[in-house]
């Protein structure tokens, strides 16, 4: 009988020692799962830093990448804006057109008029920008289709350099798509990033 | 010279598809040409024709016939709420594109005996894809639209010559062709004058066809048009410009230059440039057809 018991309270012991280290492997990895948590993890890590980044640009302002037409028109010429651009893409998309249509402060030459308003941005999960502009946009272009394509690629250049997430650019106006920024361009469809000038 | 040969007028007076689409020559400021007499005429035709530089073949008159090719002028903008440019004095791009495709169709059609369709007469708004239709069911050879546009500054731009480039897919129309004569060689058979029996195309791939015969012909252009009005011109570029997208043909738009910039503005009053920057496109035109033969 006390064998028997001694028996059952050795065999009691071992049990409770295989629990013991179970309970320790997984508390052991619950530890390790806390502290990389806390240490993060790159995509957090990067998430966090990025977002906390941008909020101090966003109060401190950030220098944006500003495209203006060239003085011989021939070519676009970026200018280096500080301005506080907000963390969303929404925000650095809305502030770079501001900057744009705010005009060059060097001798370059503005593609938008500064009587142009900003009427909407949305950027959808693919990655198109949809920026809606006033009538202005249109009425008081100069026209030409080497102005409109001027216009149309500082537009889109100076999104996608400050925008990341800006695949693409469709303008519209009042609201609405269009044919034509001013009588020759055909800006029915998105604008690719990749969009440039070719000349043979 | 078929300046006065009945059959040319009764061509420009009413078109046998219909609508507004008339031939050159019966615009207001060339009436009072065809009034001057004949001889003199001639005699200025001649020696305007004699200055051509020797580019390509010489221009050729002779007399229209069904087979005869069908060049459609389109004159930019038109109507109150589409002037276009403005010149610093008041020179409307509108007036000035006209003016243009007028003398230039009167020009052709006398020269080279082509058949001239205009896209607008007078000062009326037509839309782009009403411009293209009217080019497509004519079916005309070649499609030149003219523009005089402004600039983002008001500074010397001179001439640009634009074809259609979609800029965002690859060109279906293959490897680059030989030479010039390869490339004007690939003509397709003519539609004129009846429905073509030809698989539809789509209407915004109508031009996908014809971009390296577009390309080509904007070179030609740019070269005579260097020789005629004395400018080095900006070059050929090809950009998504409307309505050569939706035209079956090969067209190209001439910017002949920025209207905003006070020095051309004077240069474009003047009935004499607008005579040269015209003779240019006439010889374009012949020495296109030449490469075709």
């Amino acid at each position: 009988m006390r064998s028997h018991r001694r028996v059952r309270r050795v065999g009691g012991k071992s049990g409770a020692g295989a629990w013991g280290w179970i309970c320790a492997g997984i508390l052991l990895v619950l530890g390790a799962t806390v502290l990389w948590w806390l240490l993060g993890f790159p995509g957090r890590s990067h998430t966090s830093s990025d977002t906390a980044e941008r909020s101090a640009k966003a109060v401190t302002g950030e220098e944006l990448s500003i495209w203006f037409a060239s003085p011989q028109e021939d070519a676009l010429v970026a200018e280096r804006h500080r301005v506080p651009a907000g963390p969303t893409p929404f925000e650095r998309a809305k502030a770079s057109l501001q900057e744009l249509i705010a005009g060059p402060k060097g001798d370059a030459l503005r593609t938008v008029s500064a009587e142009v308003k900003i009427r909407e941005v949305f950027i959808d999960e693919q990655g198109t920008a949809y920026v809606d502009f006033s009538e202005a946009l249109s009425q008081t272009h100069p026209g030409g289709p080497w102005a409109e394509m001027l216009t149309l690629r500082s537009i889109l250049q100076t999104l996608v350099a400050n925008v990341p997430e800006i695949k693409r650019v469709q303008i519209l106006i009042e609201g609405r798509e269009v044919e034509t920024l001013a009588g020759h361009m055909d800006i029915r469809r998105p604008l690719d990033a990749t969009w440039v000038m070719s000349q043979r | 010279m078929l300046l006065h040969s009945p059959s040319v007028r009764a061509r420009g007076s009413v078109p046998p598809w219909g609508g507004e689409g008339v031939t050159a020559g019966n615009s207001e400021p060339f009436q009072a040409l065809r009034r001057w007499p004949i001889a003199v005429l001639v005699a200025g035709l001649t020696i305007l024709a004699a200055s051509l530089p020797s580019v390509g073949e010489p221009l050729l008159s002779p007399p229209p016939d069904e087979e005869s090719p069908v060049i459609v002028l389109d004159p930019g903008r038109g109507g109150a709420s589409n002037i276009g440019g403005r010149g610093p004095t008041g020179l409307l791009e509108k007036d000035i594109t006209l003016q243009l495709a007028t003398e230039t169709g009167r020009l052709i059609e006398e020269l080279l005996g082509a058949h001239v369709v205009l896209t607008r007469t007078d000062d009326s708004d037509v839309p782009l894809d009403a411009r293209a239709a009217l080019a497509n069911q004519v079916g005309g050879d070649l499609f030149i639209s003219l523009a005089a546009g402004g600039a983002l500054a008001p500074t010397p731009r001179e001439f640009q010559t634009f074809y259609f480039d979609d800029l965002q897919e690859k060109s279906p129309a293959g490897p680059e062709p030989a030479n010039e004569r390869d490339l004007a060689g690939e003509a397709r058979p003519r539609r004129r004058g009846a429905l073509s029996s030809s698989p539809s195309i789509p209407w915004d791939q109508a031009q996908l066809e014809f971009l390296d015969a577009s390309q080509l012909f904007a070179r030609l252009l740019d070269k005579n048009l260097r020789a005629q009005v004395a400018e080095e011109g900006r070059g050929v570029f090809g950009l998504p410009i409307l309505p050569l997208r939706w035209v079956r043909m090969p067209a190209v738009l001439l910017d002949v230059g920025a209207l905003s910039d006070p020095g051309f503005e004077a240069k474009l009053r003047d009935n004499a440039y607008l005579q040269r920057a015209a003779l240019g496109i006439v010889q374009a035109v012949n020495d296109y057809q030449a490469l075709r033969r």
